[in-house]
């Protein structure tokens, strides 16, 4: 049992990795994705005794992860629409806080009225956000200007919340040094080339090495090399590839509703607040602005695109997005500008009628409904694919959850009573992941 | 506008013509090529805006990140792309930072940010760890590199107490004593930490005691 002193406010520091035990269980999985959700999921499945291969075709991170703005949601920005989501936020931020507070700018945030309609809404905000349980309070305007100077004069309102941000690269790589730790084999510069499902089960994947040949960057392996293609036998495979899935869904033979949908983001020079801001208003586009080391970040935007490679932002939505920073930015025009990119994220398609991941639990009659911000699709009941699943939404903050549920199911797939652990340990510096040698 | 870009690595090159923006960065260039004409090309990559620090290559002969190297910064129609100098070459462009990360000690990577009073606010360190002053560093001997005696450095300040541990990294061989005083690593660090300067910190703060 985890030890929990609710009574003092705190709870138990959270313990090394060092005195983790694994009984290994014999069960082989392969993730599917080097992204946040694949990277915790592997850290999850080795924890719990699995023996865990995870596949990604580039750099851990390079797909839609890394590219992700780094604010890490204590929920408010939910609680308009689904307390749930919002709670579990919350929860996972402080875990997150606890477990990997090394690349957290834990400062809080500001959600901002700009209007009379936006003042409008304070009162309902902080009670829905005080109903989801993230402490939420009226902030007064003369002490907010002499902490976030640069905020606009136009502030009309301002509700405090406990949001941060952090780093999106360094926080999946400390999960993924802990999974390597715990003796889970990363193959990045692998992608996924087809399945092997005899007999209408799971028996093995087969994993394209796109040219790495041997080195520390992989477990040695007979028939590791350059253009080969190498069989994992396996007893799951997970898919989680995000604005992928679809690809790897085909693959496999089945139709997996998801579309790429790429959000822009715009960074200009200078560190022009401390905390995250946001408007205080329904979730939109343009509308968390946010520190990162020298930097001010604005996001976000989305459209719909057929394929997730290679997604550079438009001029339109740079342009939006300055527009929309000025706004709560005095001076903001006049900065510097630094980088505009896009990331590709999942977004139920069509087929599924309907715009929000969320949303496509409601077309997959046999899904189970793990949350209810991203689902896992159990293709075995699904499709007649046993032994594969896609893990598909979800949000960075709440990686590890995502992480938690899905191994939830393949350990009650598996028929193993096996409780997670990892809102337990703290997790090793990213640096450990390159290194040869545990430090 | 036109460019040519060659691609090179220890096994050999590939050319390839691009018309492209004059604001598109060399990351840009690379996911473009990826898409339309090279898609087994291997490089590093995650956040697209010089936060990550996985992306740098030897761009032209200089190591620089590729994301936030711009083409009508560069005045040239023509570009050498070439994986990270120091670092273990793994295919294409990309590498594998083992030779940098091995020599970074652990350090406390928040910082408390000094312009508030009011609330004890933290941001990241600036340091990205990129590998763009270790590949910068013409020193040929074996030598830590600035990015560890930069963070040596920093750590040391805000924790007197970590002082004999950073000095054990700080006063081998192939510390301090190997930096030949180029200053090429503060000339071309993206995030202006400045690792030169630090390192003669480093040195005189050893004269004194």
């Amino acid at each position: 049992m985890e030890a929990r002193f609710s009574i003092f406010g705190a709870e138990a520091e959270p313990l090394s990795l060092s005195a983790c035990s694994v009984r290994k269980n014999g069960i082989r999985v392969c993730v599917i994705g080097g992204g946040g959700t694949g990277i915790a999921l592997a850290y999850d499945l080795a924890q719990r005794g699995f023996s865990v291969t995870l596949l990604e075709k580039g750099e851990l991170t390079s797909g839609t992860t890394g590219r992700h703005h780094g604010q890490l949601h204590c929920g408010a920005r939910y609680a308009w629409a689904d307390r749930n989501i919002a709670r579990e936020c919350y929860a996972e931020s402080l875990v997150l806080a606890r477990i990997a507070g090394e690349c957290i700018e834990y400062n809080g945030g500001f959600f901002v009225a700009l209007t009379e309609d936006e003042k409008a809404l304070e009162a309902t905000f902080i009670e829905r956000c005080g109903e989801a349980g993230i402490p939420a309070r009226s902030f007064d305007l003369e002490r907010l200007a002499s902490m976030e100077p640069r905020l606009s004069e136009a502030v009309k309102a301002a509700v405090a919340v406990p949001d941060g941000s952090f780093d999106a690269f360094r926080l999946p790589l400390m999960f993924a040094a802990a999974a390597k730790r715990l003796g889970a084999v990363f193959l990045p510069w692998h992608e996924v080339a087809g399945f092997d499902f005899s007999g209408g089960k799971l028996r093995a994947l087969i994993a394209r090495n796109l040219g790495a040949g041997q080195g520390p960057w992989q477990e040695p392996g007979p028939g590791h090399g350059p253009g080969r293609d190498i069989r994992i036998d396996c007893d799951f495979a997970v898919s989680a590839t995000g604005a992928w899935a679809g690809q790897v869904g085909r693959m496999a033979g089945i139709s997996i509703p998801i579309v790429p949908a790429p959000g822009a983001m715009l960074a200009v020079k200078g560190r022009l607040v401390d905390h995250v801001i946001s408007r205080l208003r329904p979730p939109g586009d343009g509308d968390i602005f946010l520190p990162q080391r020298g930097l001010s970040i604005i996001g976000t935007t989305q459209r719909v695109v057929d394929s997730p490679e290679g997604i550079l932002p438009g001029r339109e939505e740079i342009d939006f997005l300055r527009a929309a920073a000025a706004e709560m930015i005095t001076d903001f025009g006049k900065m510097q500008f630094h980088a505009a990119w896009a990331a590709a994220r999942p977004l139920a398609g069509p087929a599924a009628g309907s715009a929000s991941p969320a949303a496509a639990k409601g077309s997959e009659p046999e899904s189970r409904e793990l949350s209810r911000d991203f689902v896992v699709l159990d293709h075995g009941k699904n499709d007649g694919l046993e032994g594969f699943l896609s893990v598909i939404g979800g949000k960075a903050t709440v990686l590890r959850a995502m992480a938690e549920r899905t191994s939830d199911l393949i350990c009650e797939k598996s028929g193993l009573v096996a409780e997670c652990r990892t809102s337990r340990f703290r997790l090793p510096s990213w640096r450990s992941y390159y290194r040869g040698a545990e430090r | 506008m036109k460019i040519d870009i060659v691609l090179k690595n220890a096994k050999g090159e590939s050319s390839y013509s691009l018309d492209i923006e004059a604001s598109a960065t060399v990351l840009d260039i690379l996911e473009t090529l990826r898409k339309d004409n090279a898609p087994g090309l291997l490089y590093r990559h995650s956040c697209h805006h010089g936060s990550c620090g996985t992306c740098g290559a030897m761009i032209n002969g200089r190591p620089r990140l590729m994301c936030l190297t711009r083409l009508g910064d560069l005045r040239t129609n023509s570009l050498l792309i070439e994986p990270l100098a120091k670092m273990t070459e793994i295919e294409g462009i990309a590498v594998w930072p083992g030779p940098l990360f091995e020599n970074l000690p652990d350090t406390d990577y928040l910082m408390a940010t000094e312009n508030h009073g009011e609330d004890d606010s933290r941001r990241l360190e600036d340091c990205i760890e990129c590998g763009i002053c270790v590949a910068a560093c013409p020193v040929v001997k074996a030598f830590v590199g600035p990015a560890a005696l930069a963070a040596a450095a920093v750590e040391m300040k805000k924790h007197p107490d970590r002082a004999a541990e950073m000095d054990a990294l700080v006063d081998r061989a192939d510390g301090t004593l190997a930096c030949e005083r180029a200053f090429e690593c503060s000339r071309l660090c993206p995030q202006g930490v400045a690792p030169g300067r630090k390192i003669t910190e480093l040195i005189k703060r050893a004269r004194k005691t």
